[in-house]
Parts: structure tokens; C-alpha cells; sequence
């Protein structure tokens, strides 16, 4: 192949650009597998394609005034990334270390356009934390993160909570209405609000200044609050120590795991009693955004049932939050756990008796189940997620098998093929799966986390109807050999559709659910 | 504490170089910054298995490399999968370890550089690099099609690597 390097640098801006069409990926492939000096010519366009997304602003011109057409920066930027912080998406690796050196804040904030550039603004490359998650979280304009990251400076929480990880380990929550002032990655200050502070062994020395005292972290959790009309800060140490310092006599006293302290003025004085539900932890925030979630599933009128996996008064009783459907299940010898949360509910499945009953009725050309569990162990050649009592055609089988492929389908006279099998499901750590039937294609799909790890079709045509069925196990038909189909694990939610779900909504269901920051799709 | 110090020495170090191999995967910046953070996010948990004995990148690049695999096949269609295997993916990730000792003289040379551009140059590019910039949504705005918005990038980007190279010739000259 000749290739010039004009060809080449009109391919690579294309790549670059979206603008590339499926003839370009092909070159591109070829390229590059046998040309090293096409690779050195990519990694040096790709370098720069890289360092302009970096430096954009450098490229705008620090000293150059913006031109009069220049778009103005969209003032939307934060509400978007707020949007998609909703549906958990982007979420991933936000917990990342907050070690990175970023982009300059774009000028985003109109308000800031007017006034003169601060003197100190390059700083601002410095991150000092990341956002990791939060819910229903809204800033004050000006005083919000760029995206994920907060460098030095001011931010004000307006509305809900977040969690942020500084660069050297330690984690903040902290509960809106709330204004912090970031020094760097081992210093803040509280002006008004409420925060649980986590320090690892890496942040010991982290410190948070309020008004009234400076309080230096040596390895501990501890929540502390400032009152913005009288200025007292209230410390409550949970575990290890923290030192509080008078700024103005430099006095240091220690307080230890169990204990509060209250400064008002450099005086200390007794700390108000806890109050249930002061100061959240990191795990608290997931709860909180499964139960937005669970609000918007209730007003889906597309499911025949959701099943949130709520303890009720009667323990035997799996309440259905779909009034007029399904109808309520009946669970027998499955125990209540904690589930994906503290606070969220879960049934453990382990004995071979176990299982919750439930009835979808009705026939049906379309159904969904989606389910979120947590497999312990794999005792039987095929273990039950969800399976019609029986093999009747028409019933739904939805299971694991020995190797932890998800597989069953649609009970169908004559031959089916699995055209595609992908991942098992992952023991011990919660999983999303969905099962996705479809009469009209004669198809199903099973997601894994969202990913497709299984597809079936068949030939025949058949209704779903799936009657009576069993969570967690199987009410065997007598002939077949495998009778034996009892789960071992945990399920805290299951939903069932009467509809296809796209691949998409499934995997807003995964963001949506996700246990939380550092759980892995993969 | 020394060992995590040194480790986030580290990572801050090679954040630009892994964006920069990332992005030769997957094409679009901000999709890069989101692979970059989950990338950070297994180094960071791998953090007890780092050996500050052995150079920091291969090491870092190897996680980018699966990263940047998964990330594709998660939400590229088939084409691009086809055009990074594994082995591609390993052999591009190896190469750019060794653009290590170069990596940020070009970035500097690149800062001189774009003071040479022209205000309407540099605005274009300032444009294109914006959050949520586009070729598309220039073209949109300014009236033109994307092609041509990409055809004047396309001869600025060319301005710019000449003028690296030239003064990279310089440096070692």
C-alpha cells in the first residue's frame, strides 16, 4: 500500500473528527499493523489531538480578548453532567484519584466573564478532589465543580449530597445547604454545613478550618457541623482522633473515638446530642438514589410488577409496588438480608427449600425480568433465578448453570439456538441481569451488567405465559433430571415488563442500580 | 505513606501521556477523559501491588491498554473492535511508553507553537477543543458542512506538527 502523508493526516483528522467512514477504520487497521512509521505518525497526531482537548484555553489566549462571535460557554454545562450524574452515568471511575493534573477551568460561570481574570487562576490546574457521587445534588452557579473536579476555591451545595475523595485518600460527605472552601488536597475549610470526613492512613494530617477551630484528622471518621449564625462548630470523633486547634492561641486538645466537642470563639463547651441520621456515610448516598429510582420505577406503567424487596410487617409477604397486577409474592423459607445497601433490604436464598412465590399472569408477546443478585456459590447444573413452576410451553426459565452462564428462555415446541453466548455472572458481588423475550422476533436476550451474554431464537411460535413461578428455585417438573434448581444468594430487586426493554434502557437500569463507585461492570 | 506519595507522584505524572494512548483507541477526548478515570480508578485500587522499583508507565499503560479495550467493547460498534484486537492494543500501548522521554517537549514545543497561529486559527481550534465541541456543531453555527470545518482543522493541526517537529530540530540541534 502507498500511503502519503498527506493521505495519512487526512485520515487521522477524519478519525479525529467523527468524520471517519468505516473504509477509513479499515485503512487505519492496516495501516497500523504494518507500518511502524504510520504508528509513530498516528502517536504524534493523537499527542497533539490530545494535548489541544487538554490546553483548549491556552489556544483561546489568556491575553486576547474573546472575539464578539465566540459562542458563549454553555451555562449549561453542569446542569448536563448533573442530568447524567442522575442516571449514574459517568460515574465510573470518578473515584479515581483525585491526583490529576486538568485542564484550566474553562470560564464557564457568566457571572465570572466580567470581572478580571484572577491573578492566581492557573492554580486552578491543581485538582484537589473528585466528585464521586451524590444525589439530587445541586450547586450555587460559580461556586459548583468544574465536571467532577473542585481545585482550590469556593463551592456552595444548594440542594442534596455528595461525596468527594481528595487527593490523598481522604473522603468528605458533605450535606447541603453547605459552603466549603478548598485549600488543597489536605485542607479545607466548613463555612456553614454539615461533614463526615473518612481519613485513610495516606490523609492522616487532613485538616478542616472552620471559624471557630482547625481540625486536624490523625487517621480516623468524624463528623463535624458549623452553625452560620453563631459560628460553633459541633465535632463528633466516631473512631480514632482528632486534634482541634484554637487559631488564635494555638491550643490543641484531642478528642477521641465516642467523644464531641463543641468550639464557639475558641472556647469549648458541650457538643448537642447525635441525632439519628446527622452526617451520612459514602454507602447512605446509594440508598438515597435507589429510592429517587424506586420513585421513578412506580410510575412506569409498562411493568406488571416491581418487587423492591422491602421488608414488610409480615415477613412472608414480597410486596409488589405495582398496585393491580401481579399481585403481592409469598416468600417461604428465604431469609431478609441487607442488600445492595445498609438500609436496602434482601432475600438469601440457601437452602434448597428456598424460594419466593409469584404469579405473572396472563399471555403475553413481550416480557422483561430484570433482576439484581448476588450469586454465593453454584451447587446444581442449572440454578434459578426465576422459573415457571413446571415445563409447560409457555413458561419462562431463567437461570445459571454450572459454569454461571445465564440461560433459559421461553418454554417452545421443537429446536432453539444460542447464536450468542458471552460472560458468566460473577460470584459474590451483586449483578444486574435481564431476560428479554420476544415473540414477535422469536428471540431472547440476556444482559449481564448490561452487556448481552446470551442470545436465543427459536423457530415455532408460542405466547409467554408464565403463570406461577418461583424466585430463587424451581417447583420441578417430576420428569426431569435436573429437579433440584435452588439459588444460592441474595436478590434485592426484581421488575418484570410486559414489554421488550432496549439495550439502552437496560443499561440505564445497571447506572441506575449500581451498588456504587467502586463496583465494576466487568 | 512513602510508597503512596511516590505512587501519586506518579500518576499525576503520566495522566496526559495514558490520555494520549487512550485516546488513540477510542477517538473522541471527553469519551478518553472517561476511560482515563476509570483507568486512575483500577491504578489506584492496584495501589499494593505497585513496585516502585519498576518504571511506573508500562506498568500504568497496561491497565489503560484493558481499559481502553473494554471501553470499546462496550460501546463501539464492531468496526472499531475489529480495528484494535489485542494485539494491536498491546503493540500501540508498548510504542507509547517509549515516546516517554520526548512526550512533554512536544507539549511545550506545542504551547509555542499555538502563540504562532493567527487569532482566527487559534479560536477555531479553541472552538473545536471546547467542551462539547464539534465539527458538527461548528458547521451547524457557522453555516458550512462539517467536511470543511474539518478541512480548515486538518491545515492547522498540519502547522502544528511541522512547527513541533521544527522545534524539537532546534532543541537538538
Amino acid at each position: 500500500m502507498t500511503t502519503t502523508d498527506a493521505d495519512l493526516e487526512g485520515l487521522f483528522n477524519r478519525l479525529a473528527d467523527g468524520l471517519a467512514s468505516e473504509a477509513d477504520e479499515r485503512t487505519l487497521a492496516e495501516l497500523l499493523r504494518v507500518s511502524s512509521e504510520a504508528r509513530r505518525a498516528y502517536r504524534e497526531f493523537i499527542a497533539l489531538h490530545s494535548a489541544l482537548h487538554w490546553d483548549y484555553v491556552a489556544a483561546a489566549g489568556p491575553e486576547l480578548s474573546p472575539p464578539p462571535d465566540a459562542p458563549t460557554p454553555r451555562p449549561t454545562t453542569r446542569a448536563g453532567w448533573f442530568a447524567a450524574f442522575g442516571a449514574g452515568v459517568l460515574l465510573a471511575g470518578a473515584a479515581a484519584v483525585a491526583m490529576f493534573l486538568l485542564r484550566p477551568v474553562p470560564p464557564v460561570a457568566p457571572e465570572q466573564s466580567a470581572s478580571p481574570p484572577k491573578p492566581d487562576a492557573p492554580k486552578a490546574d491543581r485538582v484537589a478532589a473528585l466528585l464521586v457521587d451524590g444525589v439530587g445534588a445541586e450547586f450555587a452557579p460559580g461556586r459548583a465543580p468544574d465536571g467532577v473536579r473542585f481545585g482550590p476555591g469556593e463551592y456552595e451545595l444548594v440542594k442534596g449530597i455528595v461525596h468527594l475523595r481528595f487527593a490523598q485518600g481522604a473522603d468528605m460527605v458533605l450535606v447541603a445547604p453547605a459552603r466549603i472552601e478548598v485549600t488543597d488536597a489536605q485542607r479545607t475549610r466548613l463555612v456553614q454545613g454539615q461533614v463526615r470526613v473518612i481519613a485513610p492512613p495516606t490523609a492522616k494530617g487532613f485538616t478542616v478550618a472552620t471559624r471557630a477551630a482547625d481540625y486536624v484528622d490523625l487517621g480516623t471518621e468524624f463528623g463535624l457541623r458549623v452553625d452560620p449564625a453563631s459560628g460553633a462548630s459541633d465535632l463528633y470523633v466516631f473512631d480514632g482522633q482528632v486534634d482541634v486547634t484554637d487559631p488564635q492561641s494555638g491550643a490543641v486538645r484531642s478528642v477521641m473515638g465516642g467523644k464531641s466537642a463543641r468550639s464557639v470563639d475558641g472556647r469549648p463547651a458541650d457538643a448537642p446530642p447525635l441525632k439519628e441520621g446527622d452526617f451520612p456515610t459514602p454507602g447512605s448516598i446509594g440508598l438515597k438514589r435507589w429510592e429517587q429510582y424506586e420513585q421513578r420505577m412506580r410510575e412506569d406503567r409498562t411493568l406488571l410488577a416491581f418487587f423492591p424487596f422491602r421488608r414488610q410487617a409480615d415477613e412472608s409477604m414480597l410486596a409488589n409496588a405495582v398496585e393491580g397486577g401481579m399481585g403481592d409474592g409469598r416468600i417461604v423459607g428465604a431469609r431478609w438480608t441487607t442488600g445492595r445497601w445498609p438500609g436496602k433490604d434482601g432475600l438469601l436464598f440457601d437452602r434448597d427449600t428456598d424460594f419466593a412465590q409469584v404469579t405473572i399472569p396472563g399471555e403475553h408477546q413481550e416480557l422483561t425480568i430484570a433482576a439484581w443478585v448476588k450469586v454465593e456459590r453454584i451447587d446444581f447444573v442449572l440454578n434459578a433465578i426465576l422459573n415457571s413452576d413446571g415445563y409447560e410451553p409457555g413458561g419462562i426459565h431463567f437461570q445459571l448453570n454450572r459454569q454461571g452462564f445465564p440461560r433459559g428462555g421461553v418454554i417452545v415446541a421443537g429446536s432453539f439456538k444460542d447464536p450468542f453466548v458471552g460472560k458468566p455472572v460473577p460470584l459474590g458481588q451483586w449483578v444486574h441481569v435481564a431476560s428479554v423475550i420476544s415473540t414477535r422476533t422469536r428471540s431472547q436476550q440476556i444482559y449481564v451488567n448490561g452487556a448481552l451474554a446470551r442470545e436465543r431464537t427459536w423457530q415455532n411460535d408460542v405466547l409467554v405465559r408464565p403463570g406461577a413461578c418461583r424466585i430463587g428455585n424451581w417447583l420441578a417438573d417430576p420428569k426431569d433430571q435436573f429437579p433440584t434448581r435452588a439459588l444460592r444468594g441474595q436478590v434485592d430487586e426484581l421488575a418484570v415488563w410486559s414489554r421488550a426493554l432496549p439495550k439502552e434502557e437496560v443499561g440505564r437500569l445497571v447506572e441506575a442500580g449500581r451498588p456504587g463507585l467502586l463496583w465494576s461492570k466487568e | 505513606m512513602g510508597v503512596s506519595t511516590e505512587f501519586v507522584t506518579q500518576i499525576t505524572r503520566c495522566q496526559r501521556q495514558l490520555h494520549s494512548f487512550i485516546l488513540s483507541m477510542v477517538w473522541n477526548p471527553a469519551e478518553a477523559d472517561d476511560v482515563l478515570q476509570e483507568t486512575n480508578l483500577v491504578l489506584w485500587e492496584k495501589v499494593a501491588e505497585f513496585d516502585r522499583e519498576r518504571p511506573f508507565l508500562p506498568w500504568a499503560m497496561r491497565f489503560a491498554q484493558f481499559q481502553a479495550l473494554a471501553w470499546l467493547k462496550r460501546h463501539r460498534r464492531q468496526q472499531q473492535r475489529v480495528v484494535f484486537d489485542d494485539d494491536l492494543a498491546r503493540l500501540l500501548a508498548d510504542e507509547a511508553v517509549t515516546d516517554e522521554p520526548v512526550f512533554e517537549d512536544r507539549r511545550l514545543a506545542l504551547a509555542s507553537c499555538l502563540q504562532k497561529l493567527s487569532a482566527d486559527q487559534r479560536d477555531l481550534i479553541a472552538r473545536r477543543y471546547e467542551p462539547d465541541g464539534s465539527v458538527n456543531a461548528m458547521a451547524a453555527a457557522g453555516g458550512t458542512t462539517p467536511k470543511a470545518v474539518s478541512d480548515r482543522l486538518r491545515r492547522i493541526r498540519h502547522t502544528l506538527l511541522q512547527c513541533i517537529q521544527r522545534k524539537l530540530g532546534e532543541a537538538t540541534a
